[in-house]
């Protein structure tokens, strides 16, 4: 087991990376706090060692993902999200913008929700989603092109191109 | 629209109490699992402990302590453990590997077992009144030995032939087995050959041991119409009611031997045998302890 030095720093680190998929996937705090210990146990007994931060940060997301959908598989339960719920888990309200930002995202269907946050914020590329997500690299490209279709329709303005 | 999903994700942070809970979480399972490892380790202890004290039990148990010989013509031999039990059986001849396959007395405490296998249905016919079975009862720890010659000749009683019940040690089974014979039979090829030095171990294999009875008998009673000095100092026997020279004594002293006879030499073991079909026995006891040259 990683020392509870370690374990600290990982949750310092990626609490926050770890919570936005979280976001993305499940419908309330409890549901979160439980792939929250979810994921940090297992990188607490995860007995291999990381060659660098992106490595970590990328096996931790895998691991998020993963957990999240066995979570879902095996609750019945709604996959999106009610806005208000994430409001009131949050610091400081959303501003509109943001808001509906966050919405249109969470009502996608839900295998292009990873891939929009992992392009957009996360700011990897269709190859390393590929890898991360273990799909085809062209099926990212293929779910990346369609979420954005659907964003821009929801949102507007040019920059969705 | 990248910038405005950074933004808008941006503000999804986990809060303080989030990580707070997560790290009370891993404290606490660290906590549980460093006592595990000792916990973990109990029931793996204890099938380790009951697989060692079986494979132990086992052992011991398959380890014979002491061989039982019965002879009569057929000659057979039984192995038994520490506990009493029988764990194996042996023919020595064709009409023992028969028995041996025809009695299953493996198992069984070792008194119970001789008691089957003279009432089983291999072996009585064999028992007629004038047949002469030899039960010899090797053990090298002395006591354990004369208590279960005791307690074999004790089921005996009711069996219609001569019964002799000897005891000895290991050593004894040795060497019986190098000759091909069962112990019990040795110990009479032994005696029949001190009378007749002509004697080799293939012709006792072919007789019965009424047949090696009977010679050992005539021997003595031809030697015992000579003086002493054959230098066998065998002192048999007497139990049989023959002239005994005494020559264990090496006192020349042509008594007759009663069997008493020799006690003042080699009483030690004591072998008063009671019962008076089991006269036999102190033949055997005479022939271990006795064997003085004269």
């Amino acid at each position: 087991m990683r020392s509870e030095w370690e374990t600290d720093r990982a949750i310092e680190q990626y609490a926050d990376t770890v919570r936005k998929i979280c976001m993305l996937h499940l419908k309330n705090e409890a549901d979160t706090e439980d792939i929250f210990q979810t994921v940090f146990l297992k990188y607490a007994m995860y007995p291999g060692s990381f060659a660098d931060s992106e490595h970590e940060k990328a096996w931790l997301i895998r691991v998020t993902v993963n957990a999240c959908k066995d979570f879902l598989k095996s609750f019945f339960r709604r996959n999106t999200v009610p806005i208000e719920e994430i409001q009131e888990s949050l610091v400081s309200p959303l501003p509109q913008e943001q808001s509906e930002v966050l919405e249109a995202v969470l009502s996608l269907p839900d295998k292009y929700k990873d891939v929009i946050y992992l392009y957009f914020y996360e700011g990897y590329s269709a190859v390393e989603i590929g890898r991360l997500l273990k799909k085809n690299v062209n099926t990212i490209y293929t779910l990346l092109s369609r979420a954005k279709a659907i964003l821009k329709e929801k949102l507007g303005g040019e920059e969705f191109a | 629209m990248r910038n405005r999903i950074q933004t808008a994700f941006d503000s999804v942070q986990a809060s303080p109490e989030l990580k707070n809970k997560t790290r009370d979480f891993l404290a606490h399972e660290r906590q549980r699992r460093s006592v595990r490892p000792v916990r973990a380790l109990v029931p793996a202890l204890c099938s380790l402990l009951l697989l060692v004290l079986g494979a132990v039990g086992w052992g011991l148990y398959q380890t014979p302590v002491a061989a039982i010989s019965v002879d009569i013509n057929p000659s057979l031999e039984l192995t038994v453990n520490r506990f009493d039990r029988v764990i194996g059986v042996k023919g020595f001849n064709e009409d023992g590997e028969a028995a041996a396959a025809q009695v299953d007395l493996i198992n069984m405490r070792y008194d119970e077992a001789v008691e089957t296998l003279l009432q089983s249905e291999a072996i009585s016919p064999y028992l007629s009144e004038d047949a002469f079975v030899s039960i010899a009862v090797a053990c090298d720890e002395q006591e354990k030995g004369e208590a279960m010659r005791q307690q074999v000749q004790a089921g005996t009683v009711e069996c219609p032939a001569e019964v002799s019940c000897t005891a000895g040690n290991s050593e004894d089974v040795e060497q019986a087995h190098e000759a091909g014979l069962s112990f019990g039979k040795y110990r009479a090829f032994e005696e029949l050959q001190a009378l007749d030095p002509s004697v080799t171990a293939e012709d006792v294999q072919g007789m019965t041991m009424r047949e090696i009875r009977d010679r050992i008998n005539e021997l003595l009673e031809e030697a015992g119409e000579e003086p002493s000095g054959q230098g066998q100092g065998q002192g048999q026997g007497s139990g049989q009611g023959q002239q005994s020279q005494g020559t264990g004594q090496g006192s020349g002293q042509g008594q007759q031997g009663q069997g008493s006879g020799q006690g003042s030499g080699q009483g030690s073991k004591g072998e008063g045998n009671s019962s008076g079909k089991n006269q036999g026995s102190q033949n055997g006891d005479g022939n271990q302890y006795g064997r003085n040259p004269g």
